[in-house]
């Protein structure tokens, strides 16, 4: 692998929903935005090599609509697949993607039937054809650039939202931890913010990309909305005077989340916090124009949880009665797929950008595991973008399945194994060497 | 005062009892019909012009913290010896009467409590009397075939105990590890020959689970090693942190295993005539489990089906006692170069390993079941995985963080003594 001039294009397409969509994690039907949806995308060449970064303000993708998705911006584009990113930013109030919710919904929503199952492929195809419309302009839009990395260390933004109790194992956060209980946190977070600084010939920048771990979630009612990563966006051209994309990429959040995240003034005080560290470190970037680039991906075949018998049943029925009906269905319906298939299929990828790397996992991953690939990675700046071209579920540690819990539930789309993580860890780890030494 | 030679003396007699009487063990009470083996007391005195120890061996399950505090007193009393200078040390066998309360029992056998009391003192006079010119020295063999972590991680349940009866296809792990580390303190007489032994392993010895009244492990160890001795010398057994640990095999393969590690060890153990002595005990307060509620009801009727009861009594009678904590006592007795620390209960090995990891001794053994019994005591890990030692029963008392606390303290009465 050489290094080549680095050429830099960046482009931004706005996704208009219809009103009337079920949102990720919020209501049934949509009834109005709190704030703009976007397509974001940041296309890099250096002569030898092309990648591609798309950040959607979405909960999720499902593997079938990402693999379309990258295969019609491989046929337009030319950008290789195993170097395209499709990086979710998991809003919970964006209209919902994942069929692999579809039981969750058929429980918890009286009108989801059919018709809502054909909008919901509707828009989908909507977003795939923004994704491929993005990426087709910031290739047009390529011009020479410069790319490094800044970072910061901001701890006092999130929490592990898993606690350990003193009487029913780990509980998370949100369901409601009984008074007298909780005595400490299950894991660690990841204070580490990393910030990608594009740069043009003159050395303005002119595109930024942040990676940060905790949960985007602020708003769950019945209007879309992109949350932190529109609400930073704002800020920043606010502070700046100008408008320079920033792209969000969001690490492993699958057990973290912002202080204060479900209070009126959370998403403000997480957006300030966050454009505060952009702003004090996005000028110490020291960028390089002659850069090497590069991709890897892994496809990779994941053991599942148990769905043998209703384990968990105790467990949701003590921490989230609402759950009790909705759990058996999910069990029977794993059941019903493990029939098909034994194991679930998903991807890791590896990408190159100059000095640092940027992993895409397709689950909600525990940050154990991004830490785990940083400690272990060769490059200076490592980050890891969750929910990136599959919508896996939870991926726990194996403490977490010994605490229990949420998120070791087989529920939602949250069905790889305890196993499942590390081996995701050890093969990304294995495709940074490989990129690192070539 | 100048530390003199070495003087060690041993003294052993009988605390059996009569057939009738309820023998110990989890959930399985059963009257005794027999004897299969003599139940002892052991007594071994050491004593530089100094300082005067006494180790004490009992074949029971475990003493009641208010008898412990009864005989402790006694001995000291009769013995001209400090309290803290006093390791009453119970074998935990299964073949005993209750004389601490257990889960699925409602009280103790307040006659074989009393007969203790009274009679162990005088053994302990005994062995003073019978103080001789001695050596001491400590070795020790790496035996990790003979035992195994019987906490085992499942896919779908946690932890559950081996014992318990684990589901097909759950398996996964251990949930900590063993101590492999088998020790043995070699008190020499003067032609250098071995005339008390005291053999310290984490392991939890359950092989008496009939009606008949037995020593169980500790009897036949002796009973083996006097043969391939061909002498009578006496073993005391030193119940180690073994609360999550169980033997492998049968008893015949366990006896010849433990017997052959305690030949190996005593013929490589070299000996030291002038060596110093000292002691040091600390009072400490505990916190106790969550009994406020049947909180572990759900896991013990999954895991343990037949206990659902008992350890609902369980909790009705730790809240009918009300206690707001468990009051104990860790001891440490520097043994020249080699340190003995008393754990009181059945603590994880994990304790164990801490304490020889950081005790500044050169070789560090550590009894469990010391002074009056606090049942399991178990780590803060082993209380996030569930199983049956983290179910709070009158046998099960010390709360989260308990055991990591005992530890450290008695890590730090070690670097008191050196």
């Amino acid at each position: 692998m050489k290094a080549g001039p680095l050429k830099a294009g960046i482009a931004e397409v706005e996704l208009k929903p219809p009103l009337g969509l079920a949102t990720g994690d919020g209501a049934p039907e949509a009834k109005g935005f709190l704030t703009q949806l976007f397509v974001k995308a940041l296309a890099l060449s250096n002569g030898e090599e092309e990648v591609a970064v798309v950040t959607l303000d979405m909960l999720g993708i499902d593997r079938t609509d990402a693999l379309r998705a990258i295969d019609l911006v491989q046929r337009r584009c030319g950008i290789p697949a195993k170097g395209i990113l499709l990086v979710c930013s998991h809003t919970h109030v964006a209209p919902s993607m994942e069929s692999t919710l579809h039981t969750y919904r058929k429980a918890f929503h009286p009108h989801w039937n059919d018709e809502a199952i054909r909008r919901e492929r509707q828009w989908v195809d909507v977003v795939v054809d923004s994704i491929v419309k993005a990426v087709t302009e910031a290739k047009a839009n390529c011009q020479e650039a410069s790319i490094g990395v800044a970072t910061a260390e901001l701890p006092w933004l999130v929490f592990n939202r898993r606690r350990h109790t003193r009487n029913y194992g780990v509980w998370t956060h949100w369901m409601g931890i009984p008074k007298n209980q909780a005595y400490k946190p299950e894991g660690p977070i990841d204070p580490d913010f990393g910030l990608f600084v594009v740069r043009d010939a003159q050395f303005k920048t002119m595109a930024m990309l942040w990676n940060f771990t905790g949960h985007n979630s602020f708003n769950f009612g019945d209007k879309y909305s992109a949350d932190l990563p529109y609400t930073v966006q704002a800020a920043l051209d606010e502070r700046l005077g100008e408008h320079i994309p920033c792209l969000y990429t969001p690490g492993c959040s699958g057990n973290t989340n912002y202080f204060d995240y479900q209070k009126p003034y959370g998403l403000e005080k997480a957006t300030d916090e966050v454009t505060s560290a952009i702003i004090a470190i996005y000028r110490e970037a020291c960028t390089l124009p002659e850069v090497k680039l590069g991709s890897r991906k892994a496809e990779l075949f994941f053991a599942q949880r148990d769905f043998s018998h209703y384990w968990w049943k105790q467990d949701i029925e003590t921490k989230l009665p609402g759950w009790t009906d909705y759990g058996p269905r999910e069990i029977e319906r794993f059941q019903a797929e493990a029939r098909q298939n034994e194991t679930y299929q998903t991807d890791v990828t590896v990408l190159r950008l100059g000095e640092g790397a940027l992993v895409g996992l397709g689950g909600e991953m525990f940050v154990e595991f991004q830490m785990m690939i940083k400690e272990r990675s060769p490059f200076k700046h490592t980050y890891v973008a969750s929910y990136t071209n599959d919508y896996a579920g939870y991926v726990a540690t194996r403490r977490a399945f010994m605490g229990g819990s949420y998120e070791v539930w087989p529920t939602l789309n949250a069905r790889i194994g305890r196993e499942g993580g590390y081996l995701m860890v050890d093969k990304t780890v294995e495709l940074l060497h490989e990129l690192y030494e070539e | 005062m100048t530390i003199q030679r070495l003087k060690a003396g041993v003294a052993e007699a009988e605390i059996s009892v009569k057939a009738g009487v309820a023998l110990a063990a989890e959930l399985n009470p059963r009257p005794a019909k027999g004897a299969r083996t003599p139940l002892m007391a052991k007594a071994l005195v050491l004593d530089n012009g100094e300082e005067t120890l006494a180790v004490v061996t009992l074949d029971l399950y475990g003493l009641q913290s208010e008898a412990a505090e009864r005989l402790t007193s006694a001995i000291a009393e009769q013995c001209n010896l400090k309290p803290e200078a006093v390791l009453l040390v119970c074998s935990h066998t299964r073949g005993a009467p209750y004389t601490t309360p257990v889960v699925g029992w409602p009280g103790v056998h307040q006659q074989t409590i009393d007969q203790v009391v009274d009679k162990v003192p005088r053994v302990v006079v005994q062995a003073k009397a019978n103080l001789q010119a001695a050596s001491l020295g400590v070795g020790a063999v790496q035996v990790p075939h003979l035992v195994y972590n019987h906490r085992l991680v499942t896919r779908n349940m946690k932890v559950i105990s081996a014992w318990l009866g684990i589901p097909k296809n759950e398996v996964l792990a251990p949930e900590g590890p063993i101590d492999p580390q088998f020790s043995v303190v070699v008190i020499r007489d003067n032609h250098g020959f071995p005339f008390c032994l005291l053999w310290n392993f984490a392991a939890d010895f359950r092989f008496a689970q009939d009606d008949q009244v037995s020593a169980d492990l500790p009897y036949f160890v002796q009973q083996e090693l006097d043969a391939r001795l061909e002498r009578h010398v006496p073993v005391l057994y030193l119940s180690a942190c073994g609360g999550n640990i169980s033997y492998q095999q049968g008893l015949e393969s366990t006896v010849e295993g433990v017997t052959s590690a305690l030949m190996a060890a005593q013929l490589e153990t070299s000996c030291d005539p002038v060596i110093r002595l000292a002691c040091v005990q600390e009072k400490m307060i505990l916190p106790i489990r969550d009994y406020s509620q049947y909180w572990s009801q759900p896991e013990v009727e999954w895991k343990c089906p037949q206990g659902v009861d008992a350890f609902a009594r369980e909790v009705e009678y730790l809240q009918q006692e009300g206690a707001r904590a468990v009051a104990t006592r860790v001891q440490a007795f520097r043994l020249g170069p080699f340190a003995l620390v008393g754990l009181p209960g059945m603590p994880f090995v994990e304790f164990a390993l801490q304490i020889k990891e950081n005790s500044p001794a050169r070789a560090t053994l550590v009894a469990g079941n010391v002074g009056g019994y606090v049942g399991y005591v178990i780590t803060r890990q082993a209380f996030e995985d569930g199983g049956f030692e983290s179910w709070p029963a009158r046998s099960a008392k010390v709360g989260l963080g308990g055991g990591e606390f005992m530890a450290d303290s008695a890590v730090c009465m070690l670097k008191a003594l050196w």
